[in-house]
C-alpha cells in the first residue's frame, strides 16, 4: 500500500508516545500526522541552521547552529548538553578499554534512584566531560575566559536559571518514575527498549532520506547532526505527545460537564467494568491542536507594530 | 510660332505670371523651333483640353530631365536662380525684378531652357497631379557648395521659431516634446461607479488557445456565485461547497486548470486553524481567569446584558469551547440556551475584546464594522430592565 510506504516511522512513533505518556495505541491517522509534523520541523530546523551558519560565514552546519535554534528552551538545552556528553563518554570508555568497563560503570550509577539529575554524575568515572560551548551564553562574551566556578566532580551550585531548567526535566524523569514504579521486570525492559527509540540511531542513512537533506543543504551534515537531529524529533514526539495528551483531557471534561448538565444519568460504574481508558487514543485532531498551541506568535512578534494589527510575518516555529 | 503660343497663351484664361512670362520670352527672342515644339504640343494639348475631356490622356511633361540639364548648364547659378523663381511665383517679386534678376543669371544660350522648364511647370500644373505628391527633390536640394545659401536664409519663420523655442526653459521644451498625437486623450475616466460595477461583475476569462477550451467555464463561475454564503448558513462550508467556490473564483482569475483535489482540505485547515487562533485570543481577553485548561469556575460574563440577551450570533455558538467544530453549530446553538446564561460571551464582549487585542485580525473588515456599529447594544437599553431587549 502506498500508503505504508510513505510513513516510514510508524514504530517509533509509537514507541516514544508509549514513553511520553499515551497509553494506548495510537491509530494510523496520529502517527502520520506526527511524522509530517516531525519532517517539517527536521526541514525547517536544517534550514534555519544553514541560514545560521551562512550568517557565521560557514558552508556547513555546525552543533552550535542547530543548538541556537533551541537556545531558549533552557531545560532542552541542557538535556541536549547532557546527550551529547554521554556520546562522549561511550565514544572515550571504548577507546580506553572494552565495552564492558563501561557497562559496569553505568550499573553502579544506576544504583543511585532513577530520580536523579542528569548532571550529577558519578565521581567514579575519569573522564573528559566536554561541554559543547555556547557562544551565545553570558560567560563567553567577555573577552577573557571567565572561570566556571566548576570543579571536577559535577557542577557546583547550579543557578537559578538552570534549577528553573532542570525543573522541566525533573518533572518528566517523575513522571517516568511513576509510570514504572510498580511494573513487572519484562515491562520494565519493554519500558527502556522503548525509551530508546530514536528516528536516527543506527539509520542515519535512511533518516537522511526520509527528511531530503540532500534538497536542503548542499554540504553533508556531518554525523554529530544527525544525532542531535535524533534527539531534537524524539523531544518533538514527547512534547507533542503531552500537548494532544492534555487536549484531549481538556476535551474530556468538556465532554463530562456537558453530559453532567444534560442531567444524562451516568450508569453507575461497578467493580469488574472494563477500564474506559483504552477507547481513548490520542487522536490526528488532539495533536493538531496541540501543533497549534505550539504556533501561537509570541507578543514580541506583534510588538514591532505597537500592537495595532497588521500582518505579522512569522516563521515556522521549532518546538 | 511666337505668336500662335502667344495666342494659345492669351486664349487660355491662364494666371497673370503665366502671360507676364511669355512676354518675357517674347522679349529675349530666339524661340526656336524646338522650343516651341513642346510648347505647342503643350499648348495644344491644353487646348484640346481645356473646353473638354481630351480625347486622348494628357500625361505630364517629365519636368525633372529638363531641370537637372538646365541645373548642369547653369552651374553656380542654379541656387540663385531658383531662389529668384520661387520668389517670383509666390510672389515676392514682381515681373520687372524677374526680368531684371534673369538678365543678370541667364546668358543668351540659356533662356531657351529657361522657357522650355517654366513652360513645362505650366503645363504640368494644368493637367492632373502626379502620384507622388513629394515634388521635384532637386529642386529643393541644395548644392553642397551652395554659398549663396546660408544655412538660415531660407527658412527665416523656421529661424524665428527655433529663437522662440530657445527662448523656453528645457522642462518646458520636454513638455513640448511629449507631446504625441495620443496626448490629451486618456479614455474615460472610470468612476467610483464604474470602477464598483466592473468589480462585482463576475469576470469571464477569454481562452485564445483553441485547444483548451473548456465549455463550462462560465457555468461553473456562476455556479460558485449560487452558493451560499458562510455568514447566511452560520456554518463553514464543507469541502465540496468550498471546492465549488474555489473552482470560481480560480477561474475568474484565470486558472484555467481548475483545482487539484487536496485544496479544499487545506484551505479548511487553514480556515480552522486561524479561527481558532482568533477565538482563543478573544477567550483570553475575556475570561476573569487567565487560565488556560477549562476550570471549574462558572465563566461570568463582563456585561450584565448578557443574563437576559440572546446570545450574538458569532459568539455563543462557541461558548467556553475552544475547539468550535464546523457542523451543526446551529445545533449546539440550540442546545446551549438551556446552559447557565453565565457562560455565554456576548458581541459586546467580542468587541471589548478586539478593542484590547486589535492585532488578533489583520485588518479591519465588513463584519468587525459591523460589529462595532450595529451589533451591539445601547446602553440605554440595559438600564430599562422592564422593556424586552430587542438585539
Amino acid at each position: 500500500m502506498s500508503g505504508s510506504d510513505k510513513y516510514k516511522y510508524k514504530p517509533e512513533i509509537q514507541q516514544m508516545m508509549f514513553v511520553s505518556g499515551e497509553t494506548n495505541d495510537p491509530p494510523t491517522e496520529t502517527t502520520s500526522l506526527i511524522e509530517d509534523i516531525v519532517r517539517s520541523q527536521v526541514i525547517e530546523m536544517l534550514l534555519q541552521a544553514t541560514a545560521q551558519a551562512a550568517r557565521r560565514g560557514s558552508r556547513s552546519i555546525a552543533v552550535e547552529d542547530l543548538i541556537f535554534l533551541i537556545r531558549h528552551d533552557r531545560a532542552k538545552v541542557n538535556r541536549l548538553r547532557t546527550y551529547l556528553s554521554w556520546k562522549d563518554v561511550r565514544k572515550n570508555a571504548k577507546d580506553q578499554e572494552g565495552g564492558a568497563v563501561e557497562g559496569t560503570e553505568l550499573l553502579e550509577d544506576a544504583a543511585a534512584p532513577a530520580v536523579a539529575a542528569p548532571d550529577q554524575l558519578g565521581p567514579k568515572m575519569k573522564y573528559r566531560k566536554s561541554k559543547v560551548k555556547l557562544p551565545w551564553d553570558l560567560t563567553n562574551m567577555f573577552p577573557e575566559p571567565v572561570p566556571d566556578a566548576e570543579d571536577e566532580d559535577g557542577n557546583a551550585g547550579p543557578d537559578e536559571e538552570e534549577m528553573e531548567a532542570n525543573l522541566a526535566t525533573l518533572q518528566r524523569l517523575q513522571s517516568a518514575d511513576e509510570r514504572t514504579r510498580a511494573v513487572t521486570k519484562e515491562e520494565y525492559v519493554h519500558w527502556s527498549e522503548c525509551r530508546q527509540a530514536s528516528f536516527t540511531f543506527r539509520k542515519g542513512k535512511r533518516f537522511r532520506e526520509w527528511a531530503g537533506i540532500g534538497a536542503l543543504t548542499d554540504s553533508k551534515p556531518n554525523d554529530d547532526i544527525i544525532d542531535i537531529l535524533g534527539f531534537l524529533t524524539f523531544e518533538i514526539v514527547a512534547v507533542l505527545t503531552e500537548e494532544a495528551i492534555k487536549v484531549k483531557e481538556a476535551e474530556d471534561e468538556m465532554e463530562m460537564r456537558r453530559s453532567k448538565r444534560t442531567k444524562t444519568r451516568k450508569t453507575e460504574r461497578f467493580l469488574f467494568d472494563p477500564p474506559d481508558e483504552d477507547q481513548r487514543p490520542i487522536l490526528a485532531k488532539h495533536v493538531a491542536e496541540a501543533f497549534r498551541n505550539l504556533q501561537i506568535a509570541k507578543p514580541r512578534q506583534y510588538s514591532l507594530r505597537n500592537f495595532s494589527g497588521g500582518l505579522v510575518r512569522t516563521r515556522t516555529v521549532v518546538i | 510660332m511666337a505668336s500662335s503660343v502667344n495666342g494659345s497663351s492669351s486664349a487660355r484664361a491662364s494666371p497673370q505670371p503665366g502671360s507676364k512670362k511669355n512676354n518675357g520670352i517674347q522679349h529675349y527672342a530666339s524661340i526656336s523651333g524646338t522650343s516651341g515644339t513642346p510648347a505647342a504640343s503643350a499648348s495644344g494639348g491644353t487646348t484640346n483640353t481645356t473646353p473638354s475631356k481630351p480625347q486622348r490622356p494628357a500625361r505630364r511633361i517629365e519636368v525633372e530631365a529638363l531641370m537637372n540639364d538646365f541645373r548642369r548648364v547653369l552651374g553656380d547659378k542654379w541656387a540663385r536662380y531658383r531662389e529668384v523663381i520661387t520668389n517670383f511665383l509666390i510672389g515676392k517679386l514682381t515681373r520687372t525684378e524677374l526680368e531684371e534678376e534673369l538678365g543678370e543669371i541667364l546668358e543668351k544660350s540659356m533662356v531657351r531652357m529657361h522657357n522650355q522648364f517654366l513652360l513645362a511647370n505650366l503645363a504640368n500644373s494644368l493637367r492632373d497631379p502626379p502620384p507622388s505628391t513629394n515634388g521635384l527633390p532637386v529642386w529643393s536640394t541644395r548644392r553642397k557648395d551652395g554659398p549663396l545659401r546660408s544655412r538660415m536664409s531660407g527658412d527665416p519663420i523656421m529661424a524665428r521659431l527655433k529663437s522662440e523655442i530657445m527662448g523656453f526653459t528645457p522642462r518646458e521644451r520636454r513638455r513640448i516634446k511629449a507631446i504625441t498625437r495620443d496626448a490629451g486623450k486618456k479614455g474615460p475616466i472610470p468612476s467610483t461607479i464604474i470602477l464598483t460595477r466592473r468589480a462585482k461583475m463576475p469576470a469571464v476569462p477569454v481562452i485564445n488557445d483553441k485547444d483548451k477550451s473548456k465549455t463550462n467555464i462560465s457555468q461553473d463561475i456562476i455556479q460558485s456565485y449560487h452558493l451560499p454564503l458562510a455568514s447566511e448558513s452560520y456554518e463553514l462550508p464543507d469541502a465540496d461547497a468550498l471546492r465549488t467556490r474555489l473552482l470560481g473564483i480560480a477561474y475568474e482569475h484565470g486558472l484555467l486548470d481548475g483545482i487539484s483535489d487536496e485544496v479544499p482540505d487545506i484551505i479548511l485547515a487553514g480556515l480552522e486553524y486561524h479561527l481558532r487562533d482568533f477565538l482563543q485570543q478573544i477567550f483570553n481577553r475575556v475570561r476573569p481567569t487567565m487560565h488556560k485548561k477549562v476550570s471549574d469556575l462558572p465563566f461570568v460574563s463582563l456585561t450584565p446584558a448578557a443574563q437576559d440577551s440572546q446570545a450574538g450570533k458569532d459568539a455563543a455558538a462557541n461558548k467556553s469551547d475552544r475547539k468550535p467544530t464546523e457542523n451543526n453549530s446551529k445545533e449546539r446553538k440550540r442546545k446551549f440556551q438551556h446552559l447557565d446564561d453565565d457562560n455565554i460571551i456576548t458581541a459586546e464582549d467580542m468587541a471589548l475584546a478586539l478593542e484590547l487585542v486589535p492585532h488578533s485580525i489583520v485588518e479591519p473588515s465588513g463584519p468587525l464594522y459591523r460589529l462595532y456599529d450595529v451589533m451591539l447594544r445601547d446602553e440605554i437599553d440595559d438600564a430599562r430592565p422592564d422593556q424586552s431587549s430587542a438585539d
